[in-house]
């Protein structure tokens, strides 16, 4: 088992009685890597993340998290290991600054100074009278303050506006780039993810569809515009080849994201795949593009 | 340790206002229950208000052990502390620890308080005292840790714990023939004890360990199904076997006493000695035992009796018995009594009991306040005399005391169970009749056990219809 990934997991799989919540999947996360996990709704990011925290015990497969299998993350590992989640209770009747202090002596690396004015949050307010990116932030500031090695974050924007949004990611960035620091992220603000995830995974309906560095997959998957002399571009898309998905036919106008570019010229390959276009436009696309072309098309 | 005083500490701070409310319910009992203890005026409703403080404080045990429990709860998937380094040892530690200074200590001290307000020595009893404390500790305070385990919040908590109550009674009053059960001393509460503290215990460790709750709430199922199952198998002899020889194993044959088959009860001890529950009777052989000393006393006297007539045998477990100076008295199925009721039958009876002889004879003066029996002590009030005892047990004591220069009567104090009460004082009127005045002479003979014996006897042909209790 090599050291140089921070979690590597193999054939890991869920179910809750006979309904298949994650079907085996194999993924490494590389050391330093801020991977972004991604899909719908259900489409099994939480499950994922609890299994690795030994929340939840997998069906099968297993799980190694810093070089220890995630069944034995209990107790002292989680001085290296830090959980944000949107759904994560709190100790309600204590303030935030009770809080922190509470949590101190359980870590021997623990650095929060200046971190609460960092967020702006009110050391004598009371968790339950927080609001709910308050209560984020505070969520944020007693893992960053014990500089864990891994960080794990389930929907931690859900619901947040935009302004909280990107002071958490500033903090999270602020803290953690050493590269020392692997984050594990799920979300559906995939613009925000954009910005600074270095890898991402892709989940649907407990399925990972694929799990790579983030430019990686930004430059493989490219939309394309064909355009012909008549209105051939119905034929033209019964004969796209596999990769090729989310295809619309329109007259003289195809539309269709290609996932698996691996040429310089794209477009040039384009032509040559469909001699009779007249106009080939191969057009980069973003996170959230892809994200919806993926769940358009159902390709990998 | 480190880390279960920071979560000792931290559910102090969550949970003061409701230690403060419970430390209030033990001052105010503690200042009430003396109000009604007998040889005192009655004052209005305040046996009422003491009964209420009894409910409120067992209702506070559960809100505190509860709350403490679920403030590091051990259901669900969201809870805080299990992303947390905690370790689990130090997280259980740390609930024990809240529950035995916080809730139990409490409660212990204001028991303390209550004996001293009677005048009394805590320390007289130690031995009770530590088996009071256990069994707070392990009936309702342990159950109650263990129910909080299973659930998330106090409300489920409550409803799991009287659904259980519920259950288990609905179930045995189902189960059980109407006896009580028939295990016999000295081994029914020592095992029961230890087999179910130890499981529940078990359970706990579990659950703090693995944070299964679904396999948690199963073990508790499955305690209570041993439970009633070792209830129901002493009540229909299904352990007879394994009872008998632990029975057999404690209480050793003495050869200078012997059970004597006598022919008939005397009139004056025909009546029936014992409850008799529906579909029962109460038998009466007529035995005697010889070889006792003429100023013993018996206490916890069981009985294992055996019927054989043709091909029918009849041989249920251990049960207690009543055993007077001529005979000895039993349960036995109506249907059984009928069937063995018109022939000869063969009859084999072992008797265990425990034998006590006067121990100590102490004489006082009666006054207003004076050295009881047992260390405990006495008042003189309107008359009548009160004695007061720390936890203790009342053993067989004989009194005796000219009333008022009367002639002298003499009594033995009853028996009475130790701890298991809110109020660690055992008050006991002298039954005496007549008035007791200041200057009498009273004498208090305390018996002490001197052997656990058992004995037999096998009457090859008896008519069992003669020795019904009518």
């Amino acid at each position: 088992m090599t050291t140089s990934a921070a979690i590597e997991v193999h054939g890991l799989s869920k179910r809750f009685g006979k309904a298949t919540v994650l079907e085996p999947m194999d993924l490494t996360v590389p050391r330093g890597a801020v991977l972004a996990l991604v899909g719908h709704n259900g489409a099994g990011k939480t499950t994922l993340i609890k299994m690795l925290l030994n929340i939840l015990p997998p069906t099968g497969g297993h799980a190694s998290v810093l070089g220890m299998p995630s069944s034995e993350l209990r107790g002292d590992v989680f001085t290296r290991v830090g959980y944000v989640s949107e759904n994560q209770e709190m100790p309600e009747w204590m303030t935030v600054q009770q809080l922190m202090e509470h949590l101190r002596p359980l870590y021997p690396r623990w650095k929060d100074a200046g971190l609460l004015q960092e967020l702006q949050l009110p050391p004598e307010r009371k968790i339950e009278h927080l609001s709910r990116g308050m209560r984020m932030k505070l969520a944020f500031a007693s893992v960053l303050a014990f500089a864990p090695e891994l960080l794990l974050l389930d929907e931690p924007f859900s619901g947040l506006d935009t302004a909280i949004r990107s002071e958490l990611v500033q903090t999270l960035l602020d803290r953690t780039h050493d590269s020392e620091t692997t984050v594990v992220i799920s979300s559906h603000d995939l613009a925000e993810l954009e910005t600074f995830a270095s890898h991402v995974a892709f989940l649907r309906a407990g399925r990972l569809l694929f799990a790579e560095p983030m430019d990686r997959l930004l430059t493989r998957c490219r939309e394309v515009t064909v355009t012909f002399a008549g209105d051939t571009a119905e034929q033209a898309k019964l004969k796209l080849p596999d990769g090729c998905v989310a295809a619309e036919a329109e007259g003289a106008l195809l539309r269709f994201v290609d996932l698996r570019v691996n040429v310089e010229d794209h477009e040039g390959a384009i032509r040559e795949l469909m001699p009779e276009a007249v106009q080939v436009q191969s057009e980069g696309m973003n996170l959230r593009a892809i994200f919806m072309a993926l769940n358009k098309g159902g390709g990998r | 340790m480190k880390q279960a005083l920071l979560v000792f500490r931290k559910d102090v701070h969550h949970l003061w206002q409701e230690l403060g409310v419970y430390l209030l319910l033990l001052a105010a009992y503690a200042v009430a229950a003396p109000q009604v203890w007998p040889g005192k005026t009655p004052i209005g409703l305040l046996a009422v208000f003491v009964t209420l403080l009894k409910v409120l404080m067992a209702a506070s045990w559960l809100v505190l052990i509860t709350r403490a429990v679920h403030a590091d709860s051990l259901v669900g998937d969201e809870q805080f502390w299990i992303t947390r380094p905690y370790r689990w040892t130090s997280l259980l530690g740390g609930k024990l620890l809240f529950v035995a200074v916080c809730v139990a200590m409490p409660f212990v001290l204001m028991q303390w308080a209550l004996i001293l307000e009677a005048g009394l020595n805590p320390l007289s009893a130690k031995a009770a005292l530590l088996e009071s404390i256990v069994r707070f500790a392990l009936n309702p305070m342990l159950t109650m840790f263990v129910v909080a385990c299973v659930t998330d919040g106090l409300a489920s908590a409550f409803t799991f714990l009287v659904g259980i109550i519920i259950a288990w009674a609905g179930l045995l009053t189902f189960a059980l023939s109407g006896i009580e059960m028939r295990t016999s001393p000295p081994y029914d509460r020592p095992i029961m004890s230890v087999l179910f503290g130890g499981l529940m215990i078990g359970i706990v460790i579990y659950q703090y360990a693995r944070r299964r709750t679904m396999q948690s709430r199963l073990a508790i199922g499955g305690t209570l199904v041993l439970f009633l199952l070792l209830m129901v198998g002493f009540d229909r002899a299904g352990f007879g076997a394994p009872v008998k020889a632990m029975i057999r194993h404690h209480y050793a044959e003495i050869s200078s006493l012997r059970l004597v088959w006598t022919e008939s009860v005397p009139y004056e001890e025909r009546g029936p000695d014992m409850r008799i529950p529906g579909g029962m009777v109460e038998m009466k052989l007529p035995v005697q035992i010889e070889g006792m000393a003429s100023d013993a006393k018996l206490r916890d006297a069981h009985v294992e009796v055996e019927m054989e007539a043709g091909a029918m045998r009849y041989a249920p477990a251990w049960q207690d018995a009543v055993l007077s100076e001529h005979a000895v008295g039993f349960l036995v199925p109506k249907d059984v009594f009928r069937r063995y009721a018109a022939g000869d039958t063969k009859v084999h009876l072992e008797v265990v009991a425990e034998e006590l002889l006067p121990a100590r004879d102490v004489k006082r003066v009666v006054a207003d306040h004076f050295q009881g029996p047992m260390g405990g002590v006495c008042l003189l009030v309107e008359g009548k005399v009160y004695c007061r005892y720390p936890y203790e047990e009342v053993i067989p004591t004989r009194v005796e005391v000219s009333a008022c220069g009367g002639p002298a009567t003499s009594l033995t104090l009853r028996y009475m169970p130790v701890g298991g009460k809110f109020d660690p004082v055992v008050n006991e009127m002298l039954p005496i009749r007549g008035n007791i005045c200041a200057g009498d002479s009273i004498r208090f003979t305390e018996y002490g056990v001197v052997s656990e014996f058992r004995i037999a006897l096998d009457e090859p042909s008896v008519r069992i219809d003669q020795y019904r209790v009518q």
